[in-house]
């Protein structure tokens, strides 16, 4: 069963004071309507964070990082679900920092965790490649050693926010002659650098978030890489499981749907509120149920009672059944929403009318089912992992 | 209801689908037309006038085909293979309410006009909706030697490009009404916005607007007009999104047979074989709800058809919106990019579901039809 500590009631009840005072209520409300954060708020948010202390929740206090465990992590990110605030910047937060203070050298810790906790330097994922998606170690953008540089040539896609990074950390191959897994590197590369393009992907959302990022001969300082050559791909994989706390997203996807419910609220094309529609509500309580599941699911996956390898066959359920939902509810805002719901924004972005750009945040959530591991490979991990342990 | 020969329908949806590969492909023709404002009718419009389509359900006395809706259903389904952004269906059901409520002279005027494609019409049914207000009526009364339309109507289509709009309005008595009304006069004023499948919409204010009566006024005719051009559109909304689910799963073939990973092609996987085979279910079913469809404008009892056409409009908005998930869903990160047709396959399904009201309203309409 359930039952929050008191020490858990006090941290949430903190939280929520401070993001009721602190939140930019611009920001707010863009993000309620289903608009992307622009760069500067998630610059000015992530130095709000730090300045409370809170910049990487994930991180050990002697690294700058608030020291919480899984658990308060959760209740963190919950509660800026819920308001709803960005989170803390997933490149530099979430993903990096953790593999700089695991693999990397004191000297690349001094010098990149304060400029990550700040946002002082903005950086972006360059994983996927045309040829590697839920393959991702086949990859082949390539990393040459001459003298104390390495050449890199090659392409990386779908890189989010590569148009405003200022560096990208990327897996780029080292050994074309050892197996696949074992001849990948993880450097970080300045977008700055010459030979380094960005071109960009106009999503199916018609938004511009996504990139594709050339490399014709980028030289790289070799002290930009992190960890031992060749080991990146264990790098990789320890980055991946760190997004556990946030996977499931059981905060955003209720907030979503706590969103569809205010507007259900309002008068429909027959007159009547479309809550009190028998079918709607049946479909909004059947969702309610199995987000209360799933929030459940999570915090037993995530508490000390599991088993490491039920952590990984965990992190695939909440991957795939948190998606699931997620897309359900916001198929959901698409209907609340109507035709109105379905505009694109125009050149001044878009009208006054809230519902306006949920089309759009609906079309975006497409994509959820297939970053970060398709649920597709997800389901694979599981049969392995089902197989695999029963008796 | 007449209908075209089977070889003559066929020729006509063949010759249709030929013309729209050479001059309306999506990463070209198509591409173009989309750059066009609100206020102009798209290049294709010319194309559809050309080969004689908007006189498709037009009786051969007033100029037209003389065909019937399983006609409209073939040219339906190839304007869904190809995304057609156009007031074509619009101006179609517009004829055919024309057809049904106008008066003898009203029809010798405006049907061989919209036949030529010389006119062009927008239908304005649903009433606006400002947030937390409440319903806005539309209201028509005599003025003059015509009528004075005062209201608003929330996202009528291609309204800034077409000649005249079909309104819908209460008349004294409260019964409901169709008024042609031109749509560019001081009573009419409008904000175009473009939809997510790149057509573009108005919300209506009508002040004072000049209209006429369509018909004499006679409520059992004109609300019988009404039922009819419903389930016409809604038998032709099934085809065009039957022809966008058709053209989505052969591209997602294409792809799961070209696309490798781990060594080997896409299509090789059984999970991903199974799904496909699923969605090939899903199309057959709204295949048959595209024949439901059918049924629902051919029955001669009101009550029948109604289930009909609801329990088409059901089957029809899940499985083809499903088969357009999964259709970008397995093309994978492809699938989400603008470049890609597949995911303006789904695009346009949003924008059909929230015009018919998709499922939800289907139901709501079989529950209360069946209470």
């Amino acid at each position: 069963m359930k039952t929050e500590s008191e020490a858990l009631q006090a941290l949430r009840a903190e939280i929520r004071a401070f993001l009721g005072s602190e939140l930019d209520r611009g920001l707010r409300a863009r993000l309620r309507r289903g608009e992307f954060p622009k760069p500067e708020d998630l610059v000015s948010w992530q130095r709000k964070l730090w300045q409370r202390g809170w910049g990487a929740p994930n991180w050990p206090r002697e690294f700058g990082g608030t020291g919480w465990s899984d658990i308060e992590q959760l209740v963190f990110l919950e509660e800026c679900s819920a308001a709803p605030a960005p989170a803390p910047h997933v490149f530099n937060i979430t993903m990096l920092g953790p593999v700089l203070i695991r693999f990397g050298s004191p000297a690349q810790c001094d010098a990149w965790l304060p400029k990550l906790l700040s946002a002082e330097v903005l950086f972006c994922q360059g994983f996927s490649e045309p040829g590697s998606g839920s393959d991702l170690a086949s990859l082949r953008t390539a990393a040459v050693r001459e003298g104390d540089e390495y050449v890199v040539n090659g392409q990386k896609i779908w890189t989010t926010s590569a148009h405003y990074a200022d560096w990208i950390f990327c897996l780029v191959r080292t050994d074309p002659a050892a197996r696949k897994q074992q001849g990948i590197s993880f450097l970080l590369i300045d977008m700055k650098s010459p030979g380094l393009t960005v071109r960009p992907i106009i999503s199916i959302d018609g938004r511009h978030s996504l990139n594709e990022v050339f490399f014709d001969s980028v030289r790289v300082p070799a002290s930009n890489l992190v960890g031992e050559e060749n080991r990146g791909w264990d790098y990789a994989r320890f980055l991946l499981g760190n997004e556990r706390a946030s996977i499931a997203g059981v905060a955003r996807t209720r907030e979503r749907l706590a969103y569809a419910r205010e507007l259900a609220a309002r008068p429909t094309r027959n007159g009547r509120p479309l809550s009190q529609d028998a079918e709607h509500r049946v479909r909004v309580m059947r969702l309610e149920a199995e987000l209360e599941a799933l929030d459940r699911t999570q915090y037993r996956l995530l508490g000390d009672a599991s088993s490491p390898a039920e952590r990984v066959a965990g992190a695939s359920v909440l991957k795939v059944k948190g998606t699931e939902l997620y897309q359900r509810v916001m198929e959901l805002l698409v209907e609340v929403a109507g035709p109105v719901g379905l505009r694109l924004p125009g050149a001044d972005g878009f009208g006054e009318d809230p519902r306006e750009p949920l089309g759009v945040a609906h079309l975006y959530s497409r994509a959820a089912s297939i970053y970060g591991g398709a649920n597709e490979v997800q389901k694979n991990i599981l049969a392995k992992h089902v197989f695999d342990t029963t008796p | 209801m007449t209908e075209l020969s089977r070889e003559d329908s066929a020729s006509l949806a063949d010759a249709l689908r030929k013309a729209l590969q050479d001059r309306y492909a999506f990463a070209t023709g198509r591409k173009q037309d989309m750059a066009a404002g609100p206020e102009r009718l798209p290049a294709v419009w010319q194309l559809l006038c050309g080969l004689g389509l908007n006189g498709l359900m037009v009786p051969e006395a007033h100029g037209g085909f003389g065909g019937g809706v399983s006609d409209l259903q073939r040219v339906q389904r190839e304007l869904g293979r190809a995304l057609v952004v156009a007031p074509w269906f619009d101006s179609m059901l517009s004829a055919q309410a024309v057809l049904r409520a106008g008066t003898p002279e009203q029809q010798q005027t405006l049907l061989p006009a919209l036949v030529s494609g010389k006119l062009s019409m927008a239908l304005a049914e649903d009433e606006a909706l400002g947030l937390a207000a409440s319903r806005q009526a539309t209201n028509a009364s005599p003025e003059g030697a015509g009528w004075r339309v005062d209201g608003a109507k929330a996202s009528v289509f291609h309204v800034g490009a077409v000649d005249r709009l079909l309104v819908s309005a209460t008349v004294a008595g409260g019964e409901t009404a169709w008024f042609v009304v031109p749509s560019k006069q001081a009573g009419v004023r409008q904000r175009s916005c473009r939809l997510v499948d790149g057509s573009w919409t108005a919300d209506l204010v009508l002040d004072g607007a000049r209209g006429e009566l369509l018909g004499p006024p006679d409520a059992a005719q004109q609300s019988a007009a009404l039922r009819s051009v419903r389930l016409l559109a809604v038998a032709g909304r099934c085809a065009e999104a039957l022809g966008a689910a058709e053209a989505a799963l052969e591209m997602t073939v294409q792809h799961l047979r070209t696309r490798k990973q781990f060594g080997q092609p896409l299509g090789d996987y059984q999970a991903l074989r199974h799904r496909v085979a699923e969605m090939y279910i899903a199309l057959e079913q709204a295949r048959s709800a595209a024949e439901l469809a059918v049924e629902a404008v051919e029955a001669i009892d009101p009550a029948e058809a109604v289930c009909r056409s609801a329990q088409a409009q059901l089957v029809a908005a899940e499985a083809v919106t499903w088969v357009l998930q999964q259709a970008i869903q397995l093309h994978g990160g492809m699938g989400m990019t603008e470049e890609l047709a597949v995911g303006h396959y789904y695009r346009r399904m949003l924008v059909l579901n929230a015009l018919t009201g998709g499922a939800p309203v289907a139901l709501a309409q079989l529950v209360q039809a069946k209470a």
